[in-house]
């Protein structure tokens, strides 16, 4: 598999077919309990999309880390493709609502917040069809945000970066398919064509690493 | 950010090149000119300005019409102010040529074999031309010519003639330019009755987009609002390359037609694999009302229409790919220049010939640039990246995968069948906007 970071992704770095993005942002003083909750609620709302909508965010994974006893908050994914030219679909499909959730217990969210508070969000509860519309006018001012607040990765490693999530999912259908052959009696003798030959080879071995391993 | 909410479409002042659907069949020509003379530059959009149409007045009917967009050498050459152009987007501040290595415009698609004078400094005004026939066409064109024979400071640089024959097929053979987009408050009708209207703010400044806000516009507002974004693009098509790698991977013609329309996700006439997955439907592809009303939501696995051909690449529509198609879409419009190849013919005869492309558009890096760089010259999109666009992709030695029971067929070795012999970007502004161009007294 080959893992060598080749070039860089808007601000971030990318890594085979993976890009990252890390976000550094300082909590208000007293917030670092609702950031944390609200930072699970954000990786929850993500863990609670249709797959195929998921499919639809590039979104690899995210991870929200509170830290220096509270006072600042690490924003990270990594993303198929990349993230530069894709933000604005991502944002769209996971909603302006749940980084607002946290953000608004940022120093730096609060110009978001203010702007919320302008456009007459407040009046409507999170998750009501209006909120969302408005909320969708923040778009552009999320990303800026986001973009403003990210640091560059000194240096990306990701094992996986070789392959797309729709090839994993492939390459695990195609195992599961290869295990239920070898699991038939018949198998050993219709594998001997020469055209199985590939096959044959890996038959005999044990059941492969889990998908883009192999090669580490 | 620009909160501002949708308000109707100014259908007055949006010049009728950028949103209505041009004649069937056409012939036309591009003219780029140089303003050596910005009072001569303002003098020339004086008298073209009443030869547009805006859409609200535009007659299908009508057998000629006028477009007229600018580079951001030649809102420069213009005199436009620096804190206007200081509002223009980067990308199209630097030209299509300075973003080339970002458009896969590498190889010999590079600048540095771009014909003369495209990607350089000089093309400053793009008009555009379209009549219903070649001589109406050049009479047309003599009239555009008559507006700047008396001006020596503008000078004629750049001239290419182009044509949509009556069957409507590019170069390659297949029926071209079938799907358009529905744009809300035109009142013009898209091409697929089962897709979503798409906000004006995608394709006229000024206005709400997909993503719920009013990009920002150019400034002063009368210049940048009800304007939009062109990038043309002259693509040479290595027809004879294309036949002879499908007659390298097919044993006969039917099978060569059955991957050619894999490679395009339409059979010839037009019809699409969505609807006739396994035999061409002329009849089917000649109707307009039915040739591109499909969806792919029922194609998974692309059995019907592959993932990675060119015309599912260029609108997933339902499908699931990473990112939102609503935020990438253009109107695209296509004509075909040069010599057609006679049927049959596999040598190449060293004629210049393709398709001068055109796309409309707000946002030129969300659209097309997004479209150049992840939709045709990337596959990770749809979980495949080794794979590129099978047809347009700019890279030699691609693959191509089609789906098919029993076993799915991979092509290899795809050499590059276009290759872009220049273009750039221009803005097209709204008549009140080119007035304040031709009034300008800087």
């Amino acid at each position: 598999m080959t893992t060598a970071i080749t070039k860089k992704s808007g601000k971030g770095i990318t890594d085979g077919v993976i890009s990252e993005l890390a976000t550094f942002w300082d909590v208000l003083p007293g917030r670092a309990e609702e950031v944390s909750a609200a930072s699970k609620r954000m990786t929850d709302a993500i863990h609670g999309l249709d797959p195929a909508v998921s499919a639809a965010t590039g979104l690899r994974d995210a991870r929200m880390v509170v830290f220096s006893e509270g006072r600042q908050l690490l924003f990270a994914t990594t993303f198929e493709t990349e993230w530069d030219h894709y933000i604005d679909d991502a944002i769209l499909v996971v909603g302006v609502g749940v980084f607002l959730d946290w953000m608004q217990h940022t120093v730096q969210g609060q110009e978001i917040v203010a702007w919320a508070k302008e456009s007459g969000a407040e009046k409507f509860a999170q998750g009501d069809p209006e909120w969302e519309a408005i909320m969708r006018k923040a778009t552009s001012q999320l990303k800026a945000l986001l973009q403003k607040n990210q640091s560059p990765a000194a240096g990306y490693f990701n094992a996986l970066s070789g392959l797309t999530l729709p090839q994993f999912d492939r390459q695990q259908r195609v195992n599961q398919a290869f295990e239920q052959v070898l699991d038939d009696p018949a198998a050993a003798e219709a594998l001997q064509q020469s055209a199985l030959k590939p096959l044959l080879e890996l038959a005999g071995a044990a059941p492969p690493p889990p998908p883009g391993t192999a090669q580490l | 950010m620009t909160t501002q909410d949708s308000t109707e479409l100014e259908l007055g002042d949006i010049q009728a090149g950028a949103l209505m659907p041009r004649p069937h069949p056409y012939a036309g020509a591009y003219l780029a000119l140089r303003i050596d003379d910005r009072n001569a530059g303002r003098e020339l959009l004086r008298r073209l300005i009443p030869l547009l149409d805006p859409v609200d007045k535009f007659d299908p009917a009508r057998p000629v019409s006028l477009a007229v967009a600018v580079s951001f050498a030649g809102l420069q050459a213009l005199g436009v102010p620096e804190e206007s152009l200081a509002t223009f987007p980067a990308v199209f501040q630097q030209g299509m040529a300075a973003r080339a290595a970002d458009l896969g415009d590498v190889g010999d698609s590079a600048p540095e074999h771009w014909e003369a004078p495209l990607g350089s400094k000089d093309i400053h005004l793009v008009v555009t031309a379209l009549a219903r026939d070649t001589s109406l066409m050049e009479s047309l064109v003599l009239l555009a010519e008559d507006a700047i024979r008396d001006l020596p400071g503008v000078a004629p640089i750049w001239h290419l003639e182009v044509h949509v024959a009556a069957d409507g097929r590019e170069q390659f053979g297949f029926s071209d330019g079938i799907s358009q987009p529905t744009v809300e408050g035109t009142g013009i009708l898209g091409s697929n009755p089962l897709e979503t209207p798409l906000k004006a703010g995608e394709f006229v400044l000024g206005y709400e987009d997909e993503t719920g806000v009013v990009a920002p516009v150019p400034q002063p507002e009368v210049l940048g609002r009800n304007g939009t974004y062109v990038a043309f693009r002259k693509l040479h098509q290595r027809v004879a390359a294309f036949r002879q790698y499908l007659a390298e991977q097919a044993a006969d013609q039917a099978e060569q037609d059955w991957l050619a329309a894999k490679m395009v996700g339409r059979w010839q006439s037009g019809a699409p694999l969505a609807l006739c997955p396994d035999k061409d439907d002329p009849e089917l592809g000649a109707d307009p009302e039915r040739n591109n009303a499909f969806m792919y939501g029922d194609d998974p696995r692309g059995l019907k229409c592959p993932m990675s051909s060119h015309a599912r690449r260029m609108n997933a529509r339902d499908a699931v790919i990473t990112g939102q198609v609503q935020l990438h879409r253009m109107i695209r419009r296509g004509t075909n220049y040069g010599p057609s190849l006679p049927p049959g013919v596999l040598e190449d005869d060293g004629a210049d010939r393709g398709l001068m492309f055109a796309f409309v558009g707000a946002h030129l890096d969300r659209q097309f640039e997004f479209v150049q760089r992840q939709w045709i010259n990337d596959g990770k999109f749809i979980g495949a990246p080794a794979e590129t666009d099978p047809l347009i992709g700019g890279f030699e030695n691609r693959e191509f995968t089609v789906p098919k029971r029993p076993i799915r067929r991979r092509v290899q070795g795809i050499p590059n069948f276009v290759v872009n012999r220049g273009g750039e970007y221009c803005f097209m502004p709204g008549l009140r906007g080119l007035r304040w161009l031709a009034d300008l007294d800087t």
